[in-house]
């Protein structure tokens, strides 16, 4: 070997030949031509050793065996749709192939789940979904490789302290369900000595059964040494309604926005319904505001005392206005418009109206925003109406500016703001509007691609799954290659990948 | 250009032979065994699969139809006629009349995936015009290749033949003859100086043995220049050019050797064997499992290979199929199921390549592997090494193993305890999945050095592992 390496001009050719088989064979090679006997014998002794390959009793562990699981497999015709979103092909519907998976109480077949795991890796939102689908089989093998440990075995409570991050996460959740105040006794047990990233985690945890009695705690944490601890503390104590950060808040802005009437009581401004609102600026991002969440540097393009007014206003339960201002909902909006800090209000409310999901205000708001002047940013309080409601609203907004294309489309821009899955009314309302814009663009002869219809995927997702084939007939005669017609298809297709796929799952 | 525009024929042989199987056909509508995720692998690119996964509506599609053997259709496109697009489903064949440059085209497996999922749609009707005479002159031309070959054979002056026999034989010595001076060479001056200077020297070795005719040294060569760029690579760097020179010897004194090892010097050095006249031998008839594929690429051109093994007789076999460019290389065999037919034997020692003669148009889903112990195998693959010195991989189907690792490398380990390495491979936690800590049974290629897993079976399920 070493001779091969260096060359025979450098180093001598070892003695072949000694007492067993090979050796007696290699000594009767030819040595006149040194090279030739060299690789001759580096042949005869390759060969023998592959040849006669022993094999060797093992030492090494086999992985300590896996508990059978009685859940079904999905079919492998149902698989075939997640190796396709795994591999790229739609990967916005794992989460609704995942859900329907373990609704009919189907697991995953072994074979895709180290892409499975992968894929939960790289994207913390399907976490949550994959582990409903990997059964027994798909924790027995997270537990095996350290890139999967996010969804590391559930650990008992008596691990707490010593336990890895994700494990304790994970304790720290199933506590939250059951038990949110005993996990909070449990997390101040060790939070001293935890490090920051430790924390930042644990606190993310409490967001699942938020209560009045956490608030103690979180309060606290607002002093934590970390900032993205002390932002997260913030956040959530804005959802409690009745906290001490929100009593604050409501301290700091009463009086930067008031009601301007020259006279009269509460009763006489409301039954006039004429008062002006009047804002003032705050002057100083205090040590106290900071402390409460506010960021002193405001984004770009707007002022840092707006910027301050609105964080603080956002944090205020939106019914406080209709007292301090002694007008109802609507009128609040309208007079708020008339202010030079419509701009700072009016998103702030929309905030505090999600947040609270009071629905008089989502209504006051969206007017606004349909109105006259068709403030977009504020649509996403449709969220807050009930179903039916929201459905007539986008419904007859749909049909009532038929020309319009796109965004333009103040019914068709809602639809982004509505989460699915829609129900048949409301689909059934949006194919009939695309047909209708398509024969239309196509008589113009018009060359819009995405403008009308900018983001297919979003809404072919939220489509309710019975209107498929509906919807695949309603287009079925319209040619397939022209340019505009490019999110259609992208849409039909999502619906019929969907349908297909679910249908599979429910064989 | 044939009078039926474009034509482009799978052919599971040499690229250099447009050779079409005997097919034995059953009457009726084909039954379909294709799953649309076996359609998909068809597509020579992931644009064509997710095209024709656009083209599922039924709506999209006219005069649908099916005979015994092919099926086609009308697709309305963005001309003003539709396109034409048919199928024959015994290779399968495709054929569209889209200016599409691709193939085949999103309209064919579109039509095949129509197929597959909703056969219903297709009427059992007459033949088209088109698309019977494009059916005949497939069948046609098939008949005619093997008349012309058989013709061209016979036509020839065989003094002519002899002597253009003659002279490649004296190019490939000399070429061999070359080889051998220049590996003494690099013996001489060592082969840890002369990789440290690159492969450049090797590439150029290899193409002046193209030259020479000897395509099959030239690929020997190439591969000893991969092996010298990876790490720990001396050892099996020196056993490869010592098995090289140890070819080179025996082509040397052939005249003493048995038939069937000169038959494997030959084809090894580079000689091709004439496969119509292959098709005309007896070969096993049997129940053929086909086992696993492995597809790898050498420069442009793909190489896939599929393993069989008979039932009864136990035979194993590998068929190789190649495919230039873009073109997914495509055998018909389909990884875990099993067909009853006949397959030729390539003449040689080594005795693994083999051609599918005839098959059964239907394929049964292979729930079961039953495999053998480690050491079995082994002591098997020893005995034709021996008997066969260049013999690089050997199929290995292991019962009841079960994988494991220590400081990031793997084994498998079978019931009596006995350990095999694995070569590294891409599904490993697939493998781990599918055993969950209990035993499978596993298809691989072992190379002398470790074992390269191509599939496994667990709980009746099948499943392909990719390297």
């Amino acid at each position: 070997m070493k001779t091969a390496l260096l060359g025979t001009d450098r180093s001598a050719l070892p003695e072949l030949g000694s007492s067993d088989n090979v050796g007696a064979f290699l000594s009767q090679l030819d040595h006149s031509n040194r090279e030739a006997s060299l690789l001759a014998a580096a042949a005869v002794v390759s060969l023998h050793r592959q040849c006669g390959t022993a094999v060797f009793p093992s030492e090494k562990p086999g992985f300590p065996p896996c508990e059978k699981d009685e859940t079904p497999r999905c079919s492998s015709n149902a698989a075939s749709y997640l190796k396709r979103m795994l591999q790229g092909q739609f990967p916005h519907l794992l989460p609704e192939f995942f859900l329907a998976l373990a609704e009919s109480s189907q697991r995953l077949p072994e074979e895709v789940l180290p892409d499975t795991l992968d894929a939960g890796r790289k994207d913390v939102k399907l976490r949550n979904f994959i582990v409903q689908v990997i059964g027994r089989r798909g924790e027995w093998l997270a537990s095996l490789n350290e890139e999967w440990d996010y969804l590391a075995a559930k650990a008992d409570v008596r691990d707490w302290e010593t336990a890895s991050r994700p494990s304790r996460v994970s304790i720290l959740r199933e506590l939250r369900k059951n038990n949110p105040s005993n996990a909070i006794g449990l997390l101040t047990s060790t939070w001293k000595q935890d490090g920051p990233e430790d924390r930042i985690a644990f606190i993310d945890e409490l967001q699942t059964g938020l209560h009045a009695g956490d608030e103690e705690f979180v309060e606290s944490a607002l002093d934590d040494r970390r900032k993205e601890v002390r932002r997260r503390a913030a956040e959530l104590l804005v959802q409690i309604p009745e906290s001490k950060l929100v009593r604050r808040m409501i301290d700091r802005t009463r009086s930067l926005v008031v009601a301007s009437s020259a006279s009269g009581s509460k009763l006489i401004r409301a039954l006039t319904r004429q008062s002006k609102i009047q804002v003032t600026l705050p002057e100083t991002c205090d040590e106290s505001m900071r402390r409460d969440g506010v960021e002193p540097t405001p984004p770009q393009g707007m002022g840092e005392k707006a910027w301050w007014l609105d964080q603080m206003v956002a944090s205020v339960p939106v019914t406080f206005w209709n007292d301090h201002l002694g007008l109802p909902p609507a009128q609040c909006v309208q007079n708020a418009e008339k202010t030079d800090y419509a701009e700072v209000l009016l998103p702030a409310w929309a905030t505090a109206t999600k947040r609270g999901r009071h629905v008089e205000w989502a209504h006051a708001i969206l007017e606004y925003a349909l109105g006259a002047k068709r403030n977009f940013q504020l649509l996403s309080v449709v969220e807050v109406l009930p179903p039916a409601h929201r459905d007539s609203v986008v419904i007859k907004l749909l049909s009532s500016h038929r020309n319009l294309i796109g965004y333009a489309q103040p019914g068709f821009n809602l639809l982004q703001c509505c989460p699915g899955p829609w129900t048949e009314r409301l689909g059934r309302a949006l194919l009939e509007f695309l047909q209708f814009q398509v024969k239309q663009n196509q008589e113009a002869r018009l060359s819009l691609t995405y403008i009308w219809f900018p983001n297919p995927e979003q809404f072919a997702m939220n489509m309710p799954i019975t209107l498929a084939a509906e919807a695949q007939e309603m287009f079925a005669d319209i040619a397939s290659d022209q340019s505009i017609l490019k999110p259609l298809n992208t849409f039909l297709e999502i619906l019929q990948f969907r349908s297909k796929m679910l249908k599979e799952i429910h064989k | 250009m044939s009078d039926d525009g474009k034509r482009r024929i799978y052919t599971n042989s040499d690229p250099t032979v447009t050779s079409r199987l005997t097919q034995e056909r059953i009457t009726g509508v084909p039954e379909m065994n294709w799953t649309a995720e076996q359609i998909l692998k068809l597509a020579p690119d992931a644009a064509s699969a997710k095209a024709a996964q656009g083209l599922l509506a039924p709506k999209k599609w006219t005069s649908l139809g099916v005979n015994e053997t092919a099926i086609w259709g009308a697709c309305q496109g963005s001309g003003s006629n539709p396109y034409q697009t048919q199928i024959d489903l015994a290779e399968p064949a495709f054929k569209c009349s889209c200016p599409s440059r691709k193939f085949p085209c999103k309209h064919g497996l579109a039509l095949f995936l129509l197929f597959a999922e909703q056969p219903s749609l297709f009427a059992k009707t007459s033949v088209p015009d088109t698309v019977a005479s494009w059916l005949k002159g497939r069948s046609d031309r098939a008949k005619k290749e093997t008349a012309a070959t058989t013709k061209s054979r016979e036509a020839k002056d065989p003094e002519s033949q002899a002597k253009t026999a003659a002279r490649r034989l004296d190019r490939v010595k000399d070429g061999a003859l070359e080889l051998q001076r220049w590996l003494e060479d690099l013996v001489r001056s060592g082969l840890a100086g002369n990789l440290s200077r690159g492969t450049a020297s090797w590439e150029s070795q290899a193409a002046r043995l193209v030259d020479a005719q000897a395509p099959g040294l030239a690929r020997l060569l190439k591969e000893a220049a991969v092996l010298g760029t990876r790490e720990g690579w001396q050892e099996r760097l020196l056993e490869h050019i010592a098995l090289l020179h140890l070819l080179l010897e025996g082509f040397r004194r052939s005249a003493t050797l048995p038939e069937d090892l000169q038959a494997e010097i030959q084809s090894l050095i580079g000689w091709k064997q004439d496969q119509q006249e292959l098709m005309q031998d007896t070969g096993i008839v049997d129940e053929w499992k086909v086992l696993g594929q492995r597809t790898l690429l050498e420069d442009r051109l793909q190489v896939q290979r599929t393993w069989l093994k008979g039932k009864n007789s136990a035979r194993e076999a590998m068929v190789l199929v190649f495919a230039y460019g873009n073109q997914a290389p495509f055998s018909g065999l389909l990884p875990g199921t099993c067909f009853d037919g006949e397959l030729v034997f390539f003449p040689g020692r080594m005795g693994l390549r083999a051609l599918v003669k005839t098959r059964s148009e239907t394929t049964r889903q292979l729930h079961r592997l039953p495999g053998e112990p480690i050491a079995s195998s082994v002591a098997r693959w020893s005995g034709r090494k021996a008997n066969c010195p260049w013999l690089e991989r050997f199929p290995f189907e292991l019962n009841r193993v079960v994988p494991a690792t220590s400081h990031g490398r793997w084994w498998i380990i079978d019931e009596a305890k006995v350990e095999l390495p694995l070569s590294p491979f891409r599904d490993v936690w697939k493998l781990v999945a599918l055993s969950g800590g209990h035993p499978v049974t596993l298809f691989g290629e072992w190379d002398g050095h470790s074992l390269s897993p191509v599939s496994a079976c667990a709980e009746e399920r099948f499943v392909e592992l990719n390297a």
